[in-house]
């Protein structure tokens, strides 16, 4: 799976400490999801969503692999 | 200037210095006591303490567990469990044709350490790939 969350965080100015703050994760947890290594529980990814205000299928890409 | 701190981070840093006073205090005053109950609180006073400043600066306001890493512990222990089951059948099967002479203290000695072990590989792997899958 894919995410545009550093291109989102970017856009919000936000660093990865301050996303995993409002989360509510640890920091590494945010940097396996950008590098795409992490899968997301859904409830994770709306509450990501949401800091963005964006949808969740434009925050995170699902592949078929 | 007022810290703003978690509360078992800050249990850990009022505790911490109670105990080892309490037992630094039982060492100079109370020579009677047994030695080792005044060294024990002031081993487990050092331990609060080093570990709650350890924790602070490590993690900050941000949560210690996730759901990633709860994920990853629970994986890991299956998989240690798994392995140390594994690890059984193979002793048991040594012992029974007597490859190996093993005592019931060694036996559970050894899977006290393989469970132990496997379990902080298990986690220290799954922690650097991220993820389970």
């Amino acid at each position: 799976m894919r995410t545009r969350i550093k291109e989102f965080r970017a856009r919000y100015n936000l660093t990865q400490e301050e996303l995993a703050k409002k989360v509510g994760v640890r920091r590494e947890t945010i940097v396996f999801l950008e590098k795409g290594k992490y899968n997301p529980s859904l409830k994770l990814a709306y509450k990501i969503a949401k800091v963005f205000n964006a949808k969740i299928e434009d925050v995170f890409i699902f592949e078929d692999e | 200037m007022v810290i703003q701190m978690k509360r078992e981070y800050k249990y850990r840093l009022i505790f911490g210095p109670v105990i080892l006073a309490a037992g630094i205090a039982l060492q100079v005053f109370y020579t009677g006591i047994d030695e080792l109950v005044s060294i024990t609180l002031i081993v487990i006073g050092v331990v609060l303490i080093a570990n709650g400043v350890y924790r602070y600066i490590r993690y900050g306001e941000l949560p210690e567990r996730d759901e990633r890493t709860r994920k990853i512990n629970a994986f890991a222990t299956a998989y240690s469990w798994w392995t140390t089951m594994v690890f059984i059948a193979i002793i048991m099967w040594l012992n029974h044709f007597s490859i190996v002479n093993l005592n019931s203290t060694q036996i559970l000695g050894l899977i006290l350490f393989v469970m132990g072990a496997t379990a902080v590989l298990f986690k220290w792997y799954l922690m650097r790939k991220g993820d389970i899958e």
